[in-house]
């Protein structure tokens, strides 16, 4: 009877500090959420308000209609859904292709593969760069599309998965005929549900989040992304801070929403790159 | 089939990853300047004069520090958030989606988010600050605290990716180990020590190395947060490389630091492989 008793204040406790651990994870984004429907004068008002008093839309009026964002945002889902539907796909393909098919040199070239991995990003972005500019794809979704087209780390995710794969499957469709392209399309294709959902997540959020690349490569504003539109903030000093909350929140709300919505695959999905390790 | 797949893959990461890579590392041995056609070769001087570089060991030392700070401090609260969180089996999922919401976000609002909440003077922790009695901080613009500043918005933004994975190692531990331990006698610390630790040796190792790497390349945050200052205080290696190639369009001696940088990441991972080896069976 002691012993349980001693449990119970032990977990109370622990369930305290978890639960204050929430609020300090959580406190950032919903103070930035809040504060883009409060006006300037309120945002900046000392002592400050937790709920705004008169909530407004006016910062999101000027980002989405005086600072471009509606085109920034349209252009950044397209980017990161189209990329990450590439990138699956080639992952994919390639991942079935190295775990299931043998050819001369399977082995060298799937090491190969997983050794870019390694190659640190500054290293790569100048020469890259300066392609880019050689073969005048500069300012063009192409320079955006084509060289993020393979995945060194999807192809590593789905080859581990396709391993997985009796045989005895891809065998027994053969024997009825099918030709290896249906074979991967209408058999493994839907298999590989887990890891193409991780992937296309990943890879959704690194092009969603992304500054850098669109940064050197795009120069025309109806090309660029969100985060372009938002380095617009960056060091200019805007007079008020309105417009800067607004701009975050358009970047950050989505994905959140889209996120506790689909927890449990998100989750997933880094778990499984975890543990595939 | 076969021979267009492969034959793809041949070519993008020969012309995307390897070919751009000795690129690199050779024109790292010229004066290059693409803005007016310069490739003129000379050898390792863009070498020396890294080392000469003022910049050079203010940005080294920030980056280690970031790095080796943030990835004890994201493998020791995620670690300690999964354990905790494990031990409430209702609300797990709960206490866990919540504490891995930060991972998701966009690095580049983030920073910019917390540069206002870190603002000395309309920022919402000072506000805090004052409202306790304490005295205002000067976050991103105190030289001291600029980089810690920085990092601990990283470790905020980081420890729910490592938390998940660690619940997820938790999970897979058979429950008779830790019953049969607890049959031999051991209490709740050490059975955590003995059993539950080493087997999560692997998850730990995977977070460390994978976040060590991603640590060491730092530049977002400091590209919005503070441009590398105040005064040379929040440096790093890669906002170095930037400044040097997209800045002052030294091809050549940003590659030679992003060479350097890549001499760094393949010695510190293989140290860290050495370090982590698990000898455990089950």
């Amino acid at each position: 009877m002691k012993k349980s008793y001693k449990i119970q204040w032990g977990k109370l406790i622990l369930c305290i500090v978890l639960i204050i651990g929430v609020l300090i994870t959580l406190f950032p984004v919903v103070w930035t959420i809040l504060s883009s429907i409060k006006p300037e004068g309120e945002i900046v008002r000392f002592p400050p308000t937790f709920l705004p008093e008169n909530p407004t839309i006016k910062n999101y009026s000027i980002v989405w209609n005086q600072i471009d964002f509606v085109i920034y945002f349209r252009n950044s889902v397209f980017l990161a859904t189209f990329i990450s539907l590439i990138v699956i796909y080639t992952s994919a393909i390639s991942g079935y292709v190295i775990a299931k098919m043998r050819f001369k040199g399977r082995n060298a070239l799937f090491l190969l593969i997983l050794v870019t991995m390694m190659f640190p990003w500054p290293i790569t972005i100048i020469p890259l760069y300066q392609m880019m500019l050689k073969f005048g794809w500069d300012n063009s979704y192409i320079a955006m599309i084509i060289p993020s087209a393979f995945s060194a780390f999807g192809i590593f995710l789905m080859r581990q998965f396709c391993i997985t794969i009796p045989d005895d499957i891809i065998d027994a469709a053969r024997i009825d005929g099918a030709n290896e392209f249906r074979i991967f399309h209408m058999i493994i294709l839907p298999m590989l549900w887990p890891p193409i959902a991780a992937l296309g997540i990943f890879n959704f959020l690194w092009t969603w989040e992304d500054f850098l690349w669109p940064f050197l490569i795009l120069n025309s504003n109806n090309l660029y992304t969100l985060t372009m539109g938002l380095n617009r903030f960056v060091g200019a000093h805007y007079a008020r801070t309105g417009p800067i909350i607004a701009g975050s929140t358009i970047a950050l709300l989505p994905i959140i929403i889209v996120y506790f919505i689909f927890q449990r695959k998100f989750i997933e999905g880094f778990t499984l790159s975890g543990l595939k390790e | 089939m076969i021979t267009i797949v492969v034959s793809m893959m041949i070519i993008y990461f020969s012309v995307f990853i390897i070919c751009p890579l000795l690129l690199g590392m050779y024109g790292s041995l010229f004066n290059w300047n693409p803005l007016i056609g310069q490739f003129d070769f000379i050898g390792f001087k863009n070498y020396i004069n890294l080392f000469k570089d003022k910049l050079f060991l203010p940005s080294l030392f920030n980056t280690f520090f970031f790095a080796a700070v943030v990835v004890i401090a994201r493998i020791i609260i995620g670690l300690a958030l999964a354990v905790a969180i494990n031990s409430f089996v209702r609300s797990k999922s709960f206490f866990r989606s919540i504490y891995f919401m930060p991972t998701i976000t966009s690095i580049f609002a983030i920073s910019l988010v917390w540069q206002w909440l870190y603002d000395p003077t309309i920022g919402v922790y000072n506000t805090i600050l004052r409202a306790i009695g304490l005295p205002v901080l000067r976050f991103l613009n105190d030289a001291k605290l600029a980089l810690p500043s920085i990092m601990l918005m990283t470790i905020w933004k980081e420890y729910g990716f490592a938390m998940v994975l660690f619940l997820a190692g938790l999970t897979n531990i058979p429950k008779q180990f830790i019953e049969a331990s607890y049959l031999d006698g051991a209490n709740k610390i050490k059975s955590f020590w003995y059993i539950t630790l080493p087997l999560l040796k692997p998850t730990m190792t995977f977070v460390a190395v994978i976040s060590m790497i991603s640590y060491l390349q730092t530049f977002t945050q400091i590209y919005v947060m503070t441009k590398g200052g105040p005064g040379f205080s929040t440096y790093t290696i890669v906002y170095m490389i930037y400044r040097e190639a997209f800045m002052k369009f030294q091809f050549g001696y940003g590659s030679a630091i992003a060479v350097v940088l890549f001499i760094i990441i393949i010695i510190l991972s293989l140290i860290q492989l050495k370090l982590m080896r698990t000898t455990w069976r089950y």
